[in-house]
């Protein structure tokens, strides 16, 4: 008699539970906000979402401490809400310009998207997938900063008043968060799913922002169009409608001020709604190579 | 027919497939069943070998005919199907900064396993396919050869009834390609997975197929098993010690039509008349006789793949 065991089996059939779409949905998914972090990848890829976290994060941390160490109301006027929202859209600008296509065009150019193709995934639960996965770590910048910022004022004396005044500010901050992570989100992942590079895909999301952006201002401010023309800036209007949700009104363009708040978020919402379904339908007709 | 009959008879059934892209007529009418077992999927390039596996994986359209696919219509059924087959494309960009192991255990996992169990699996198929001692370097640092193996590994790692193989020896040197041809023969017969592989080289696919599906513009020229393909030749294949010329030579005043390769004869009746081997064996034997040479083998003639694609008028 002997205690010896062999535990190398060597390749063996498969008898266990299959998941099915859902399991590869959900795989892809924790891909996505893997690939996105950079997590299991060279340091090269850490460097932007590290970059974007820091802006986003530092801020609302510092602030914290400061208020912690002041406990004067003063320095909740030096950064409110509201205006957070701003710095948080320069993180998730970041992202959605670099991480986003890091996804989207890499799976084209290195032969991933025709093996997901030939996985129970389909283009839509392809599309589907990579979007919630994008759309999680976008919500990370987005909605994460503005709760330690209030929670940081709340324990420092200096934020809402009570329980439930805290956690009606923490769901407008969830809102808006969830609305600007859906527009960048949407936005990022249609023009991303237009060119083969990154590079280009990078530069296109990022002009795209920032050219709407001077384009509106400019139009508004220096000849006389209507208001409803400042909705043309994607960046704009979730900046706005985040202090509207916030009410917390900061520094705003003042054709984007005088339009209704409703107005603000229904726009905010159909930038990502309408981005997410152009990106739906551009998948369906991309020549896979096999 | 339920995926396990399928998977006992026919694991692909075609009738009358049609595909186009735009105005160009790719698939004209495929009409084939692809048994269980190995089974080359051979034509020259452009025949439409990865379009009609792209239609078995329901991952494009098809604009005619009924396919089925381990039991099910892959257009209606794609998740279902492609949950049980693997899949090696042509292709060799794979993601460079990822390790063989998470690119294995990834697409496993996309196919329906758990995570633990796409890990331990991701591991066995590496180790069966030659790569377990690298299976932690960045597949961006491996050879063709080793990606090669690493697509293969993926393609069985979650344990598929079928697996369909695009070109798997392509942009292999000799010694690696008999590698892969020997892994690919003892996937298909030491675990019982059914293997569809797409080539346009004769001679592996000869070398490790059960069965083969001929295409060219579109349509399936022949199919059935190699062997009977390979023995659908008429005649005898006659080898002599010398005297061909003069063997031959009596054979042709016998209205017999004969073709020298080598040290060997092939023998049949001349054009337009009903072949009758035990004349021609009659007539060979009187020949060697009257010539006095010395008479090595005299064999019913069997065909190599490239008779059967010259038959059609098909060149590799």
């Amino acid at each position: 008699m002997t205690d010896t065991q062999i535990h190398d089996l060597g390749y063996r059939s498969y008898t266990g539970e299959r998941a099915g779409v859902s399991g590869a949905v959900r795989s892809l998914v924790v891909h996505t906000m893997r690939r996105s972090l950079g997590l299991k990848r060279p340091a090269r890829h850490k460097i932007a979402p590290a970059l974007a976290l820091v802006i986003a994060y530092a801020p609302a941390v510092a602030m914290t401490g400061f208020a912690a160490f002041l406990r004067a109301d003063f320095v909740a006027d030096l950064l409110g809400y509201g205006e957070y929202f701003a710095i948080t859209g320069l993180a998730l600008l970041l992202f959605a310009a670099v991480v986003a296509p890091g996804v989207m065009t890499t799976d084209r150019t290195n032969g991933m998207l025709a093996l997901y193709l030939a996985s129970p995934l389909t283009r839509t639960t392809y599309v589907f997938a990579r979007g919630v996965g994008i759309f999680l770590v976008m919500l990370i910048v987005a909605v994460g900063p503005i709760a330690v910022l209030i929670l940081g004022y709340t324990f420092a004396g200096i934020g809402p008043g009570g329980f439930f005044e805290v956690l009606e500010i923490l769901g407008r901050a969830c809102f808006a968060g969830v609305l600007s992570a859906a527009l960048y989100t949407g936005v990022a992942m249609f023009l991303a799913s237009i060119p083969r590079r990154w590079g280009i895909a990078s530069v296109s999301i990022a002009a795209f922002f920032i050219i709407t952006a001077i384009v509106t201002v400019g139009l508004t401010e220096s000849i006389e169009v209507s208001d409803w023309v400042a909705l043309g800036s994607p960046d704009e209007v979730m900046g706005e409608a985040a202090e509207r949700i916030m009410n917390d009104p900061a520094f705003t363009i003042p054709a984007l001020d005088r339009l209704p708040g409703s107005a603000l978020i229904a726009t905010a919402a159909a930038y990502g709604v309408v981005a997410l379904a152009a990106t739906w339908w551009r998948y369906q007709r991309i020549r896979v190579e096999r | 027919m339920s995926i396990a009959d399928a998977t006992r008879d026919q694991v692909i059934v075609a009738a009358g497939v049609v595909k186009h892209f735009g105005l160009t007529q790719v698939l004209t009418g495929i009409t084939v069943g692809f048994p269980a077992g190995i089974t080359g999927l051979l034509g020259s390039n452009g025949a439409g070998k990865t379009t009609f596996l792209s239609l078995v994986l329901g991952v494009e359209r098809r604009d005619g005919g009924s396919l089925q696919v381990l039991g099910h219509d892959p257009s209606e059924a794609g998740p279902e199907v492609r949950a049980r087959i693997g899949y090696s494309p042509e292709h060799h960009h794979l993601p460079d900064d990822v390790q063989a192991a998470d690119f294995v255990r990834h697409l496993a996992q996309l196919h329906g396993l758990p995570a633990a169990a796409s890990t331990e699996r991701a591991s066995d198929a590496l180790w069966l396919v030659g790569l377990g001692e690298e299976r932690f370097r960045p597949i961006g640092t491996m050879s063709t050869g080793q990606r090669q193996r690493v697509k293969l590994a993926a393609a069985v790692a979650h344990d598929p009834s079928l697996v369909l193989l695009d070109e798997p020896t392509d942009g292999l040197d000799p010694v690696q390609r008999d590698s892969m041809l020997e892994l690919i023969r003892r996937i298909g017969s030491d675990y019982g997975i059914s293997i569809v592989m797409s080539s346009h080289l004769l001679e592996e696919v000869e070398r490790i197929c059960d069965h083969v599906v001929i295409i060219a513009d579109g349509t399936v020229r022949r199919a059935g098993d190699l062997a009977d393909l390979r023995g659908g030749g008429s005649g005898v294949t006659v080898e002599l010690d010398d005297g061909h010329e003069t063997v031959a030579a009596r054979l042709r005043t016998a209205n017999l039509a004969v073709e020298r390769q080598g040290s060997r004869l092939i023998v049949d009746v001349a054009g337009g008349f009903a072949p009758d081997e035990g004349r021609v064996r009659d007539c060979v034997r009187d020949a060697v006789a009257e010539a006095g040479v010395g008479l090595r083998l005299m064999t019913p003639r069997t065909l190599t793949l490239e008779d059967v694609f010259l038959q059609e008028g098909e060149s590799p």
